[in-house]
């Protein structure tokens, strides 16, 4: 337990340090732009010094972006389950969400049409909806 | 003005005859120099940080799939005391092969400790679960099973991720990197089936039983013939059918290959056709659901009941036939998909074709449903 430990606290020292040399490099191509726009009030533009310090910029804000944590999805997120029950005798179809307990082929209430009985069709994942 | 910014740019880039142009030059060749000489080893780092991040993941499924565990056995169970040391004792669970430098008999041997493993997890389940019913109890066993699997994964993955640190070979890294996609894949499929077990709710498996269950629910002729199978005896097109199933609703997949066994000598070995149907896994651009037919026997695992089966038919010169519904890997044990319960209808189709084209009237035939039955009844 105390390697898994010290792994995962690694893993937050090293992306501190990312942050700040992304965040460093960051400041200084801001800074260098800015005295791009200055030599150009005074009537000289430097297009590769220009060039270079708006790649950094677009570099590092890039970067920064891509380090944002994104939400992990594990899979254990509850998932909507559909269970068909259906009439054994007048074909009766009817379908509700998944109660624990229901199985298929599972003997449940008698059919309101004609009273006969009734069994679980079917238990499966609702189809996502796309939105 | 185009050629003039360039000229500019390639001024800046390439040495002048000034300081800068010096110093330019300098960082090149430490630039160049670096990567020669750390290149692969700048390479690992890069590596090594996305492995980083996939095992992070392993292990908060691992915590995860723990958590859900021990909620589940406190709530079906009500067991008497804190049952967190003795999952965390299951969860350690090591399985020894046998050993196979001298093969014969191997399988009688592999039987042997799998049905040892299976009563000591019943044993385990019923200590940590004294108040869960039979199929509760069954799919606890499930449960475990999926954390079981999902700490071991992690447990491998850290191995062979810290020893890789450790040496810096990339070889290593490499053949981390390159099976991980499918472990993480793997993962998330027992991710997802942990919270079907918990509910019982039928998965991608259980569609062998499902077809099997279709065909024999009507039946007033069951009986449980082996270790956990039921058969039911039903007339198919003039023909006598006996459809078995592992016995359902808990989480179970018996022992197919004892029952067919035992039809077969029941009937001193006069049966038309044997007929296996269960999930296979589909190749990337199939549709899932997809029902294809082909020859030999159907069962997976580690190959115990396989080999019965095998065995005992080619005794008796009886056909097998294979009826295989595809699914992916992740819906193999995840919640049982519609497009999946529609292969099942398709399958029972073919069943009944390739019974009246193969066999005549007043035959006997044997249709297996193999897979794990669990959240279908019969
Ligand atoms: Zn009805």
């Amino acid at each position: 337990m105390d390697n898994i430990k010290s792994t995962s606290t690694q893993t937050k020292k090293i992306s501190t340090i990312f942050i700040v040399i992304i965040s460093v490099m960051l400041i200084l191509s801001i800074a260098a732009l800015f005295q791009v726009f200055e030599s150009y009030r005074r009537g000289r533009l430097d297009t590769a010094n220009l060039i270079l310090s708006v790649s950094a910029v677009t570099i590092s804000i890039y970067m920064l972006l891509q380090l944002r944590v994104k939400p992990l999805k594990l899979g254990f997120e509850p998932q909507k389950v559909l269970t068909t029950i259906e009439c054994v005798s007048c074909g009766y179809k009817m379908t509700r969400e998944f109660k624990a307990g229901d199985f298929m082929f599972k003997k449940v209430e008698s059919c309101p049409q004609c009273n006969e009985r009734m069994i679980i069709s079917s238990i499966y994942k609702a189809p996502q909806q796309k939105s | 003005m185009a050629s003039n910014m360039l000229l500019s740019v390639f001024q800046t880039l390439v040495p002048q005859d000034n300081i800068i142009g010096w110093i330019f030059q300098l960082i090149w060749i430490i630039v160049f120099v670096i990567f020669m000489f750390y290149g692969q080893r700048i390479q690992i780092t890069i590596m090594l940080r996305e492995i980083e991040g996939h095992l992070y993941k392993l292990k908060l499924m691992r915590d995860k799939g723990r958590e859900i565990a021990i909620s589940t056995i406190k709530e079906l169970g009500h067991p008497s005391e804190d049952p967190t040391a003795r999952v965390d004792r299951f969860l350690e669970h090591v399985d020894i092969g046998p050993v196979s430098l001298d093969p014969v008999g191997i399988i009688k041997r592999l039987e042997h400790l799998i049905d040892v493993r299976e009563l000591r997890f019943k044993d385990e389940v019923r200590m940590l679960a004294p108040k869960a019913d039979e199929v509760q109890m069954m799919n606890l066993t499930n449960v475990l099973e999926a954390a079981l699997a999902l700490n071991q994964i992690y447990k491998i993955i850290r191995h062979f991720y810290l020893q890789s640190k450790k040496t810096l070979s990339i070889y290593i890294v490499m053949q981390l990197q390159m099976i991980l996609p499918m472990v993480m894949k793997e993962c998330e499929a027992f991710a997802s089936a942990l919270r079907a077990f918990t509910l019982g709710q039928p998965i991608g498996d259980g569609v062998g039983p499902l077809v099997a269950a279709k065909l024999m629910w009507r039946s007033d002729k069951k009986r449980e013939i082996a270790k956990d199978i039921v058969v039911g005896e039903v007339m198919i097109d003039g023909r006598k059918a006996y459809v078995l199933k592992a016995k359902g609703p808990g989480g179970n997949v018996g022992k197919p290959g004892e029952a067919i066994r035992q039809i077969l000598e029941e009937n001193e070995g006069k049966v038309a056709m044997i007929i296996l149907v269960d999930a296979a896994q589909k190749l990337e651009g199939e549709k899932s659901g997809e029902v294809a037919e082909g020859v030999g026997v159907a069962i997976g695992g580690v190959g115990v009941e396989k080999f019965k089966v095998e065995e005992i038919s080619a005794k008796f010169k009886v056909p097998l036939n294979a009826i295989l519904i595809k699914e992916d890997i992740g819906d193999v044990v995840s919640i049982m998909k519609k497009e999946i319960i529609n292969g099942a209808e398709d399958a029972i189709k073919r069943i009944k074709r390739l019974i009246h084209e193969k066999t005549k009237e007043g035959d006997t035939v044997i249709i297996a449903g193999i897979g794990n039955t669990m959240g279908i009844g019969q």
